[in-house]
């Protein structure tokens, strides 16, 4: 479903490596935590993966499409919900919610339903009416949240979707995530909370200065790090210098 | 101490000081780049300026030193640039004052409000230079040169330039200052937005009014004027008195200079002193109104169940969203859908007041149609011209441009959607069209649609021209909505590269009239070319769109 191959990206003419030759692969029906400390290149590989960014070599395959020869393809198998709420402040939920189901071409009567269905999970519908630009952060990331969600996509890339999120949106969150790959569907996800990935996650991959030091199953990354301890403990020790 | 950092900060972050020097130590070529662009922006604009701006100046230093009055352009130059920072300053001081996204950080900070806002005050008057100078530099020059002047004239011209911008701007900021307490529309950060543009017209039509009422004096009054000493001075200061003692202060000799240059300097650090006076009791109160949000309203399960059912295809969704954030947001509408209504009224109100269309309509009627009706498509195509919908497009979507480089339709679809918004857009410059022919030209149907038709070719240029610029070099980094289309070197770019396409149709036009083509073959000629000529920027937009669109990193 998401498959990286040698993924580079650098800066500044190559003087920061920010992904450094990544690969990793992620199969249908599975969740799958992406971590490491700040300025390890997770956001980087989430962009390059929907697009946002170019890699400086290596191939992502989203839904059996490469992002750059078939963007369009890719994009319209995948939602993405980025770490930062930017959406546009002087439309109202609702409209920014049909503009994306416009987009995604998500016909009329399966749109209202998941709409309907997305509102209320995420308990939005009664501001759904108001302008964006009224929401609080939490808000603003659940309207993100509910527009990924409305063409009911094949790979869900999220990154840190929990910030902003209240505990009960959060416990949606999760179980959504759930839901959507026990229907054969793939959610990635990077974040700082390794109670959550711990726990959601099928297998989890440890980013470092670029490069995938650990990639596997809670029982595979202990085997990896020699420690019985939790995933704290493990990406500690993993990712200290 | 913590002031001067404030004030270094603030004009750190206006004028991008790091972010420049860190380009010329890592990124030559951009900075190389920056600074070629400036150059052409000057170099494209300034034989339009010492042609229009320096000559004029010559000619009303020549008129006033003719009749002995040649102190009447430094008037001339004071009162109209202190109007026009009087005027074009409000939405400029209310977005700097209010909805900079740095306040959420300057306010928790041990500050005094008076001190955030004479910080933002320094970097609003040193912007604000680029609209002084233009106009007090020929006037200093013609004057200087023409008289003989010593030293002391240049040294208190460069004085009086320097602080010329403050009064109107504290003017303008008290007057803000006391409007977003006062009024306590501070949650309806919008509504508040609107009424400082409405003021911005109200100022602009008094202007216009007041200018024509100069010109309507009876001729004894005008005798009176001219022969009297400094007379054409003081009508004109009647605007705007300090101009007058601005004037004396570099004019006069003596006593008289220094004190009216005392009474210049001492009135500009009074309005200082009362703004930040009124900064410190109500900026912030403004200011928490402004971050105060309303209550929710429960939408109906019919009006949620109606607007869910609105099925769109992409490139119309995309039109729709275009408009309704550019009708949200004040400073967008104002620029772009006010340009288009206002620009025609200030053209012809100055007319009708000034008694001037009679013979205006006169002359016209002995013009040949085909002329009037071009140059009518013409005004259709010119008034959109003006507008920066298209040309700041793609900027505008700023930080939410990810938005369009995630979703799943093709970038050429995502340009017909801002083609779609743009044309619709200009379409408003047709019922002034109508009303010009209910009120002037009286034109037959055919010829109603014949003008609408030709000036809706004639518009398409420059929004793909404008467009293709702005895919080029999109400015998503902006602070505030207002830098995002006001200080956005796309608008002047797209201004520069219309100038030139319209120029070419100009040419063709009068090429086919020499060749004394039939008029229906003109009309379709003009149309044609126009569309020849939109089609070329639109094939390179196809061309890049898809390269562009992954190479542009969202901010």
């Amino acid at each position: 479903m998401i498959k990286l191959h040698g993924v580079s990206k650098s800066y500044n003419k190559g003087a920061v490596k920010a992904v450094d030759n990544l690969s990793l692969s992620v199969k249908p029906g599975e969740i799958f935590g992406f971590l490491g400390p700040n300025g390890a290149g997770k956001t980087t590989t989430i962009k390059m993966m929907v697009g946002l960014l170019q890699s400086d070599s290596g191939t992502i395959t989203i839904n059996g499409y490469n992002i750059e020869q078939e963007p369009l393809k890719a994009k319209s198998s995948l939602s993405y919900v980025p770490d930062n709420p930017e959406v546009y402040e002087k439309l109202t939920g609702l409209e920014y919610l049909n503009f994306l189901a416009d987009v995604y071409r998500v016909p009329a009567r399966i749109r209202k339903e998941r709409m309907e269905r997305f509102l209320q999970l995420f308990e939005m519908t009664q501001a759904v009416g108001d302008l964006i630009q009224s929401y609080s952060h939490g808000m603003r990331q659940k309207i993100v949240l509910i527009g990924a969600l409305l063409h009911e996509p094949e790979v869900f890339i999220l990154d840190e979707p929990m910030v902003g999120l209240d505990p009960k949106s959060a416990h949606n969150l999760k179980e959504y995530m759930r839901e959507h790959c026990n229907q054969g569907k793939t959610v990635f996800f990077s974040t700082h909370v390794l109670e959550v990935a711990e726990k959601l996650c099928d297998r989890i991959g440890i980013i470092r200065r670029g490069q995938l030091i650990a990639c596997g199953t809670m029982a595979e990354l202990k085997q990896q790090a020699q420690n019985e301890g939790s995933l704290e403990k493990i990406f500690l020790e993993l990712t200290e210098v | 101490m913590n002031l001067l950092t404030l004030i270094k900060m603030q004009l750190n972050v206006s004028f991008n000081w790091s972010a420049l020097k860190w380009y010329a130590k890592h990124d030559k070529k951009k900075i190389l780049g920056g600074i070629a662009l400036v150059i052409i922006v000057i170099a494209s604009l300034a034989p339009l300026y010492y042609f229009v701006a320096v000559n004029f100046f010559k000619t009303v230093f020549l008129s006033g030193y003719s009749l002995g009055q040649p102190e009447f352009v430094l008037t001339f130059a004071i009162v109209s640039v202190s109007m026009l920072v009087l005027i074009f300053a409000i939405p400029f001081i209310m977005a700097i004052f209010y909805f900079s996204r740095d306040l959420a950080l300057l306010v928790p900070l041990p500050f005094w409000p008076r001190e955030i806002i004479g910080a933002k005050f320094i970097t609003v008057v040193i912007q604000e230079y680029l609209t002084v100078l233009p106009f007090m530099l020929p006037a200093l020059y013609f004057y200087g040169t023409g008289v003989r002047a010593g030293l002391y004239f240049w040294l208190v011209g460069a004085l009086i330039t320097l602080i010329l911008p403050i009064i109107p701007l504290t003017i303008i900021s008290a007057a803000i200052l006391v409007l977003m307490r006062v009024t306590n529309l501070g949650k309806r950060k919008d509504l508040l937005r609107y009424l400082g543009m409405t003021l911005f017209l109200v100022a602009v039509l008094a202007f216009n009014y007041f200018v024509t009422q100069l010109e309507t004096l009876s001729q004894e009054e005008i005798m009176k004027l001219i022969f009297a000493r400094e007379g054409l001075a003081s009508l004109v200061s009647r605007a705007y008195p300090p101009a007058l003692w601005a004037t004396r202060a570099l004019t006069a000799q003596g006593a008289a200079a220094l004190l009216n240059l005392a009474l210049f300097v001492a009135l500009t650090l009074v309005g200082i002193m009362i703004m930040l006076f009124l900064g410190d009791r109500l900026f912030y109160r403004g200011l928490i109104g402004g971050d105060e949000v309303t209550a929710r309203k429960d939408i109906s399960s019919d009006r949620l169940a109606k607007g869910m059912s609105q099925v769109s295809a992409p490139a119309w969704a995309i039109a729709k969203r275009e408009i309704k954030v550019l009708v949200r947001t004040p400073i967008y509408f104002f620029n772009s859908i006010g340009v288009i209504l206002i620009a025609p009224l200030a053209m012809f109100l100055p007319l009708i007041w000034g008694n001037a269309l009679e013979p205006i309509l006169t002359m016209l009627s002995a013009v040949r149609p085909l002329y009037l009706n071009l140059g009518a498509a013409a005004s259709i195509a010119l008034v959109a011209a003006f507008a920066p919908a298209a040309s700041t497009s793609f900027s505008r979507e700023g930080k939410q441009f990810w938005l369009s480089q995630v979703m799943p339709v093709a970038p050429r679809e995502q340009i017909n959607g801002k083609i779609i918004y743009s044309l619709l857009l200009s379409l408003l410059g047709i019922p002034l069209v109508f009303l010009a022919s209910v009120l002037l030209f009286h034109w037959n149907i055919q010829e109603l649609i014949l003008i609408s038709l030709v000036g809706i070719c004639l518009t398409l240029p420059s929004i793909t021209v404008s467009l293709l610029i702005d895919l080029l070099r999109p400015y998503l980094t902006w602070p505030n909505p207002q830098v995002a289309i006001k200080q956005n070197l796309n608008a002047v770019f797209a201004m520069v590269a219309t100038g030139g396409l319209y120029y070419l149709t100009y040419q063709f036009a009068m090429y086919m009239m020499h060749r004394q083509f039939s008029d229906l073959l003109i009309y379709g000629g003009v149309a044609a070319f126009a569309l020849l000529l939109a089609a070329i920027p639109y094939g390179i937009m196809v061309r890049i769109a898809d390269q562009r669109f992954r190479e542009i990193i969202a901010p």
